[in-house]
């Protein structure tokens, strides 16, 4: 018995000698919600919308920049199921005290959720010091115990840990730890049980649910203190990856600034009776949706739309709960049309209309004074819209469009009929040009008529339920005579104008802009960047729906000399459409070219840039003028973050030989020059086929150029894409003594022969038989449609297919035989061969 | 003798970079350190020294100090924010010190390298630091 209770004195001698442990917990950093980057809540809506971005957006009529900076960057619907907020969460919530109760700032209501995800978002790139590195290989078990201790139980701080060892990241605020160890001579086995807050809950919860993670291993001691660390048990494969602590907020989204989000959370809820920030109580005083729309409905909200013909547009009504919110159509009359019907918080109509139609919404609630809540109006566009954003009918100017139609490879098989609604709008109003819709069938090109609506447009769209149309749109100076084109682009949120010439006597630089949106103004904000890279004027230009800007560079940039002006960058929240002019004053050289948005650019992937888009060629001798024509081209860096395009040449030469060399532009810098300047000395232009550029480092983008200053000719062309086969749709003019030639440049150095030439009349019939080309090697071969058409075929044709072998680039010229006129149109790149 | 003059030179080096400091009390610092995202940032730091107290501005704002003595780091203390106010943290223990200064956030460790060898680039964990001497902002 004795001997019994000696042993039980010994274990507990032991125990109290070789065990210990250590307990630190400091306040609670708040529970919340980590916004994956696949669902983008943040502006998509966790209850509904308007979503807390959008509600961010409104409160500080940012015109949509935060919205769609996060949409852009934030949302990756195809992304890692993993990517999202968790390092914005873990960082704002031990920076910032939890939001407990909703506010309202501005006639916005920002819930718990809401201010939790602005916080998120403003700390979203936080840096600080960081203990281990994110390598996905985990971290030193010393370092863990050391930092646990040094913020936890010495400075009474929270601290940051990635609790994934992988290369995924999970960060949590680490609020408490509990460590128990024993010593086993100079060897310490120590068990941590780590707890932290919880980023898996719903936004708007105030939850204390609380995560842990244990964590084993073993410590050597010198002298009473940890020199050394090794992971012990499941720890071995399952370790934290790093850990750290924000120094500062830092927003991701640029636009969600400390100060903004602070403002809202500083704000208080107070309820109110009058919806004062609006005016629309009643069906006369109803407001145009300039969308999207966030409001109020302490009393009655009154709106008014106009939709066009072919249009597909869903009106959508959408609010944060669950309340009975009732939303009337009416006629332009006053009559009630419909209920809008939904589920839950959210209403919709689909509107395809047959011709043009104007409708009022009403949106109430059942008891005046009481709503507290936020609504949200807006369109969504399902239609495809083609946009020529220019037409011109002055003075000696002729403008003519073409819209073209290729079948359609659907589920069911191929598609040959379309319909399109060519819609002219001038001073922003919309109007139709045709009585009825357009039938477009086969491969074909239409004329556009621009003089059938009522009035001539300031530009035009094409609306259809179906397609989106290939559209050129020519233009003729009868003055000394020149001729360039303009073809449909997308509307693109940023893009560049590479070129800002100098101030030459006799030439002049212009610039169109289109807000193409009905619904939606847009702040187009700019850039002029000089020469030498300085970023020389920022600014903004309001546009209104269907607004279009149009004017000389001294009219639109009136403080900064366009002579110090290199090229110029573009941003709007919402797509908007925007092209150079370049003439000169005695009409005799004309080119129009299109801005670059970022997916077009040529460099690295990136977020708006596919693979597969890091090399380009540019043919050389385009217009076949030879040693008698002039050769230039426009390089620009554009990027903010890279501090350099490097660009690999390779001059090819018809002998099959090849030249290269390198050549380096600097960010937010230009290279403007004929090709004389930039080639190896080695280089015999004469003897030169393509340019083959490879970027191996930031993007670039540009525009190659050509012409004759005797024949009064300058085209600009775009760099292409390698591609295998191409085949291409060209429309046929014949109008003021214009031939149509179609141009083959085999890029090969052997011969390719028997190339089909296909026409079609307007019905997208075959005119005639197919008419075959053989190219000799590296040949550029022009072939005029008179030279292998009969008249009597020629008079019905109205568009050509030029199917081609791979690397042979197919194109075309309009030229009249005097050379008065001359233009090119450069091939799609867009069909293989079909 | 081509040596002595070699020696001589890299002295010489050493001795105006270490003046630099003590005549200006100021230094500025060029980091290039890790980000959580893996990503890196560019940051320039003011350095100013007083006696043995160095203290480390950002955008002309005080976020931490170092304080030596006998040439050994006896104290770090950084500025952070901590549920909505301003907090210093401080470090004494000397292993969380040795952690701080293998750290690459702040440039500690490339101050200390400075004023102890005159060394002017340092690489720690997780960031790259260059003194700047002579060079235009």
């Amino acid at each position: 018995m004795k001997q019994i209770g000696l042993f039980i004195i010994f274990l507990l001698l032991t125990i109290s000698v070789f065990a210990a442990s250590e307990v630190a917990e400091v306040p609670r950093p708040w529970d919340g919600y980590w916004w994956p980057y696949k669902e983008g809540e943040m502006v998509n809506g966790y209850r509904s919308h308007p979503s807390p971005m959008e509600k961010f957006d409104a409160r500080f009529k940012l015109n949509g920049a935060a919205v769609l900076w996060e949409r852009t960057y934030h949302y990756w619907p195809d992304g890692v199921i993993w990517a999202g907020h968790c390092n914005g969460w873990a960082a704002a919530s031990v920076s910032e005290n939890e939001p407990t109760e909703k506010v309202n700032s501005m006639g916005i209501t920002f819930f718990v959720g809401d201010i939790k995800a602005l916080w998120t978002e403003s700390y979203q790139a936080s840096n600080g010091t960081i203990y281990g590195i994110r390598d996905g290989l985990g971290m030193d078990p010393l370092v863990l115990h050391v930092e646990l201790q040094a913020y936890l139980r010495d400075n009474h701080i929270p601290v940051l840990m990635d609790v994934d060892g992988g290369e995924q990241v999970w960060t949590y605020p680490i609020f408490k730890y509990v460590m128990n160890w024993t010593d086993d001579g100079n060897i310490r086995h120590v068990t941590t049980v780590v707890y932290g807050a919880n980023d898996g809950v719903d936004p708007d919860t105030i939850a204390e649910n609380t995560l842990s993670w244990t964590y084993t291993y073993d410590l050597t001691m010198e002298d009473g203190v940890p020199v050394s660390g090794e992971w012990t048990g499941e720890s071995i494969d399952k370790q934290p990856d790093f850990m750290w602590y924000p120094d500062d907020p830092a927003p991701a989204n640029p636009f969600v600034t400390y100060s903004r989000v602070e403002t809202i959370a500083d704000s208080s809820y107070s309820t109110e009776t009058d919806d004062n920030f609006e005016e629309n109580d009643v069906f006369v005083d109803a407001k145009q949706i300039e969308g999207p729309v966030i409001g109020r409905i302490l009393d009655d909200d009154w709106f008014h739309f106009s939709l066009e013909p072919l249009e597909d547009v869903e009106l959508n009504v959408c609010c944060n709960s669950d309340k009975a919110m009732i939303s009337k159509l009416y006629d332009s009359d006053g009559n009630v049309l419909e209920l809008m019907s939904g589920v839950g918080t959210e209403r919709t109509k689909e509107f395809q209309p047959d011709d043009f139609i104007a409708r009022y919404l009403k949106l109430e609630y059942k008891i005046n004074n009481s709503y507290q809540e936020n609504y949200q109006v807006d369109f969504k566009e399902n239609s495809f819209v083609s946009v020529i954003p220019h037409t011109v009918q002055e003075g000696y100017w002729k403008n003519f469009v073409y819209a073209g139609f290729w079948p359609v490879t659907e589920n069911e098989g191929v598609r040959t009929e379309s319909q399109f609604m060519p819609i002219g709008v001038k001073d922003g109003e919309s109007f139709p040009m045709t009585a009825v819709p357009v039938n477009i069938s086969g491969f074909s090109f239409r004329e556009v008529d621009l003089s059938n609506g009522s009035g001539f447009p300031d530009w035009i769209k094409l609306n259809s339920l179906t397609d989106k149309f290939p559209v050129y749109s020519f233009y003729l100076s009868q003055g000394e005579g020149s001729m360039s084109f303009m073809k449909g682009e997308a509307p693109a949120t940023d893009m560049v104008l590479s070129h800002v010439p100098p101030q030459v006597e006799y030439w002049w630089y212009g610039l169109v802009l289109v807000n193409p949106n009905q619904f939606n103004k847009s702040v187009v904000g700019y850039t002029l960047y000089g020469t030498d890279g300085t970023n020389l004027e920022t600014g903004s230009f309001s546009m209104n729906p269907y607004e279009k800007k149009v004017g000389l560079f001294s009219e639109l940039f009136p403080n900064t000399n366009q002579q110090d002006v290199s090229y110029i960058r573009l941003k709007a929240p919402r797509g908007i459409l925007a092209s150079a002019l370049y003439g000169t004053l005695n009409h005799r050289e004309l080119s129009y070219v299109s801005a670059t948005s970022e997916c077009q650019w040529f460099g690295p992937a990136s977020v708006n840039r596919p693979e597969g888009q890091s090399s380009f060629f540019i043919p050389y001798n385009l217009l076949a003028y030879g040693d008698e024509g002039w050769n230039g081209l426009v390089l620009a860096a554009p990027d903010d973050n890279a501090p350099y395009s490097l660009l690999d040449f390779e001059w090819k030469m018809d002998d099959n030989s090849s030249i290269t060399s390198e050549f380096k532009v600097y960010k937010h810098q230009k290279w403007v020059g004929v090709l004389e300047d930039l080639a190896p000395a080695e280089v015999d232009l004469s003897h030169l086929v393509r340019i083959g550029v490879t970027v191996r480092g930031g993007p670039v983008t540009g525009f190659y150029m050509t012409g004759d200053h005797n024949k009064g000719t300058l085209v600009s062309f775009p760099f292409l894409r390698y591609f295998e086969t191409a085949d291409e749709l060209f429309p046929v003019i014949q109008r003021d003594g214009l031939d149509t030639i179609a141009m083959f440049y085999n890029q090969k150095p052997y011969a390719v022969n028997e190339l089909p030439i296909f026409a079609y009349d307007v019905n997208g019939q075959q005119v005639g038989d197919i008419k075959r080309v053989n190219l000799n090697a590296f040949e550029l071969k022009k072939v005029n449609l008179k030279d292998i058409f009969t008249a009597e075929e020629l008079s019905e044709i109205k568009s050509i297919e030029l199917y081609t072998d791979s690397f042979v680039v197919p194109y075309v010229i309009y030229e009249d035989p005097d050379e008065v006129y001359c233009e090119i149109v450069p091939p799609t790149l867009t069909h293989g061969a079909e | 003798m081509k040596y002595v003059h070699r020696a001589g030179f890299l002295t010489l080096i050493l001795l105006i970079c270490l003046s630099s400091f003590s005549a200006e009390n100021t230094l500025r610092v060029k980091g290039e350190s890790l980000t959580p995202f893996g990503t890196r940032i560019s940051l320039e730091w003011q350095v100013k020294k007083a006696e043995n107290r160095y203290s480390f501005l950002l955008n002309n704002r005080e976020r931490a100090e170092m304080i030596l003595k006998a040439g050994k780091v006896v104290k770090i203390r950084r500025c952070v924010r901590y549920a909505g106010k301003e907090k210093w943290i401080v470090l004494t223990d000397p292993l969380q010190i040795r952690l701080e200064l293998k750290s690459g956030f702040y440039p500690f460790a490339a101050v200390l390298n400075f004023g102890e060898k005159g060394v002017l680039e340092t690489k720690t964990a997780t960031g790259e630091f260059r003194i700047l001497i002579g060079e235009s902002q």
